[in-house]
């Protein structure tokens, strides 16, 4: 198991209408060239958003639970803020809000707006590394973004990941396949979240996050996929006993050809020894 | 020597090398056909330039919709396994068998030539990216295999897989090709997003009778029809 404090590289979450800068992956954060692959998640419960993006609404009507798609985005620096779906963004309040977040050229980043531990509304930029993998196996990537303790993510009744607190992440390398996950307070037994089903793709990245308040009830897994793990045979050896060789070699050409002419100089030969046997 | 003696002899010597000649010719490998792989699915969104704004940095409003999606975990339901594999035009009707990599990473093409083996970590037929079969195209223990006439496949020609449900999923060969081995370009044969399709791979090219190995591997594509 791997356990990466997904925040070390970012700084604090900003909280509510708090503008503190966050830095992606630090050592890139300043470059400004290229594009970066950004996603954004909603895992905060009840409410519908719209988010902007440097004073412009780049998603509106978000609901709760839902992904988007992984977009290209130029690199560069983002003032992100989350307003209630529809609200003015002159007149309102936004209900998150981050200034400064950098984001890298080349990064695969996801941005979560969801509940901090105490469930105050945040924004976490979770960057998206998926480790290597060997045929047959698939990354399970948990990342804690519910208003609730330390947690347990079981597999199958076992525990996988252990002691996990948000707004951390934690991985590990599991077979491919389906698996009966459920989410635990740490340490004891007591269900929080599921079991669900999750698929955990051969070669693939599953991110599942637990998110919503344990408070009110409404704790709940969402999951995304990154590609770019996997790995493929490193060859395919399909044959040992030499029938399908490649033709006849080139020689057999060369005889042959070595023959007519051989038999075009005998013609010519012939020829000129006709007239001598007739006179 | 009699000229009857001699032009029987010219005529011996023409046949015998019309003969060599008409052989090697017959035996060239045939030729390629087809792209070299599928073209690479495209990048979720072209990336142009940002907008100049009154805010500072780019401006992400200037991207296309995006799009937003429930991510409720969902177990999509399994596709039928492949069971075997069909090339009437050549005559190839083989079992297939799941299989997976060897100790040293490599395909693991099942020992018997006239079983094939479908990589269990690729598609299942009709799923995403590609569905990989491979065979031996000859065995020291039983001469030529099920994959043996592969080199010599048409474009065109229908390719039948038989799935374990009893269904089968029917494609059509677009492209064979030679390529050394040590240049199979592997994330295109193994590709696991984009558009579906059939791979079936084989060994041809030069044998090499030291290692008891092919240069070549034969790869066909196959993409689906009804």
């Amino acid at each position: 198991m791997r356990k990466v404090p997904s925040t070390a590289a970012l700084v604090a979450a900003p909280f509510v209408a708090l503008a503190a800068p966050l830095a992606l992956a630090g050592t890139a954060a300043a470059s400004t060239a290229g594009t970066a692959t950004v996603s954004i998640l909603h895992g905060v419960p009840d409410t519908p958003v719209d988010v902007y993006a440097n004073g412009d609404a780049l998603l509106t009507g978000f609901t709760p639970g839902t992904l988007t798609d992984p977009q290209e985005l130029p690199a560069g620096s983002y003032d992100l803020a989350v307003y209630p779906a529809g609200a003015d963004p002159e007149s309102t309040e936004p209900a998150i809000s981050a200034d400064g977040v950098q984001v890298p050229a080349g990064a695969n980043v996801t941005v979560a707006a969801h509940l901090s531990a105490e469930g105050t509304p945040v924004l976490t930029p979770f960057v998206n590394d998926p480790s290597d993998l060997a045929p047959g196996e698939a990354e399970l990537t948990v990342r804690h973004t519910a208003a609730a303790p330390a947690v347990d993510v079981r597999a199958g009744g076992q525990p996988v990941l252990t002691g996990l607190t948000n707004p951390n992440e934690a991985s590990a390398t599991v077979p491919a396949g389906t698996v009966s996950a459920d989410v635990v307070l740490a340490g004891t037994s007591d269900v929080a979240i599921g079991p669900a089903d999750v698929n955990l793709p051969e070669g693939v990245q599953t991110i599942v996050y637990a998110w919503g308040s344990a408070e009110d009830g409404n704790l709940q897994l969402a999951t995304q996929t990154v590609h770019g793990g996997g790995s493929s045979p490193s060859g395919v050896p399909s044959g040992e006993a030499g029938l399908a060789s490649d033709g006849l070699p080139g020689w057999v050409a060369g005889a042959g050809a070595l023959a007519l002419v051989t038999a075009g100089a005998g013609l010519v030969a012939i020829r000129r020894t006709q007239p001598a046997d007739r006179s | 020597m009699t000229g009857r003696a001699q032009a029987l002899l010219c005529a011996v010597s023409a046949l015998a090398g019309l003969a060599l000649v008409g052989a090697w010719w017959g035996s060239r490998p045939a030729q390629e056909f087809g792209p070299a792989a599928a073209a690479p699915p495209p990048a979720a969104v072209a990336t142009s330039a940002p907008t100049p704004g009154p805010v500072t940095g780019p401006d992400p409003a200037a991207r296309p919709s995006w799009t937003a999606r429930p991510a409720t975990p969902t177990v999509p339901a399994a596709r039928p396994a492949p069971v075997g594999l069909r090339i009437p035009d050549l005559g190839v009707d083989a079992p297939l068998v799941d299989v997976g990599v060897r100790e040293d990473g490599a395909f693991d093409v099942p020992a018997d030539g006239d079983v094939v083996g479908w990589y269990r970590w690729s598609a299942a037929p009709g799923g995403e990216g590609t569905t990989v079969v491979a065979g031996h195209v000859d065995t020291a223990a039983a001469g030529p295999g099920a994959l043996y006439p592969l080199a010599g496949v048409a474009e065109g020609a229908r390719v039948e897989v038989l799935l374990a449900d009893g269904s089968t999923a029917a494609y059509e060969v677009v492209a064979r090709r030679s390529v050394e081995k040590t240049a199979l370009p592997l994330d295109e044969v193994f590709r696991r997003t984009g558009p579906h399709e059939l791979v079936v791979v084989t060994c041809g090219g030069d044998f090499d009778p030291v290692t008891r190995s092919y240069e070549d591997n034969v790869v066909v594509r196959a993409q689906p029809v009804p």
